[in-house]
């Protein structure tokens, strides 16, 4: 992955929030929302974009009678964000070189 | 290398740090752990119970067994709550603060598990063994012990409710290790010793829970 070839998910603040929260394991919508501050509406189209293009796992079930939404990163969604923040990190390591 | 790329770069960066900070203290995974363990130590304490007010019944029992006294219940505990750890620890994994204060909670959990070594020396060859009843009394050290546990959660979670808890296991602890009071009889102090840990580990687990659903 370089500048010119990140994907499109990673295009999105709130999407990379998402995936870096997901990183740490399984969380339910509430959890997602407590902790990248996103709204209930962005998220929800947030997370069916990433569901589509297979970054998200999605998990619907009941507790206590009420509906609960838990969500997973895939292994494809793991694998680009370690890309992503590994060509994050080259980027800035070039330029503190050029800056020495 | 433009300036813009370079802007987003540090900005995405710093975002990614900042939601792995949060999750670091987000204790999903802790509290879920500790109200299992509370729940399993509930019923570990009432094995315990039973077996001290039936003593002569578990020792000829294990004796007939031919199986190590700390097996009941102390080791099937430890393996259920080994396979708890896993179980949840794989659906949540530990982030973080919480990851380093499981740590800790474990080592306090172990200490507490270690089987007290008594060993009598004497030089009379007369004195009859069997008339000597020996009973060690470890409710000071494993109290003092979660007392730690609690103070050093506080210090780094920032509840102060954990201090404020420790502070009043600490005052507990000393009482019964050097102030000899009549009501601190042995059963009384069994039933403490066995309610306690469930109790800890429960209060803990669900106050970081009810933090969590309030966003704090």
């Amino acid at each position: 992955m370089d500048v010119n070839s990140i994907p499109d998910i990673f295009q999105s603040k709130l999407r990379i929030a998402i995936v870096s929260c997901l990183m740490t394991g399984e969380k339910t919508f509430k959890e997602v929302k407590e902790v990248t501050g996103g709204t209930d509406g962005n998220l929800s189209v947030q997370m069916s974009k990433m569901e589509e293009s297979g970054y998200v796992k999605v998990c619907k079930d009941f507790l206590n009678n009420k509906p609960r939404t838990r969500y997973n990163l895939t292994e494809k969604g793991k694998r680009e964000f370690i890309e992503y923040v590994q060509m994050l990190d080259d980027l800035l390591r070039k330029y503190k070189q050029v800056e020495d | 290398m433009d300036q813009k790329t370079l802007n987003e770069a540090v900005e995405n960066i710093s975002i990614i740090k900042g939601v792995i900070e949060r999750t670091g203290k987000m204790f999903i995974g802790f509290s879920r752990i500790f109200i299992c363990w509370g729940f399993l130590f509930i019923l570990n304490s009432v094995v315990s119970l039973y077996m001290f007010a039936n003593k002569e019944k578990v020792a000829d029992l294990i004796s007939k067994m031919h199986m190590p006294g700390y097996i009941l219940p102390t080791g099937i505990t430890a393996i259920v709550a080994a396979i708890i750890y896993f179980f949840i620890s794989r659906k949540s994994p530990l982030v973080g603060l919480e990851k380093h204060l499981m740590k800790l909670w474990m080592l306090v959990l172990i200490m507490n598990a270690l089987p007290s070594k008594i060993s009598i020396g004497t030089s009379d060859a007369l004195l009859d063994m069997s008339k000597i009843t020996i009973e060690s009394d470890r409710f000071s050290i494993m109290i003092f012990s979660l007392a730690i546990a609690l103070i050093a959660t506080s210090m780094f979670a920032g509840y102060k409710q954990f201090m404020y808890v420790g502070c009043i296991y600490i005052g507990i602890s000393i009482i019964n290790a050097w102030i000899r009071i009549p009501i601190f009889e042995s059963t009384l102090v069994q039933l403490l010793f066995s309610l306690l840990l469930p109790f800890t580990f429960l209060y803990t687990g669900f106050f970081l829970k009810s933090q969590q659903a309030r966003g704090n």
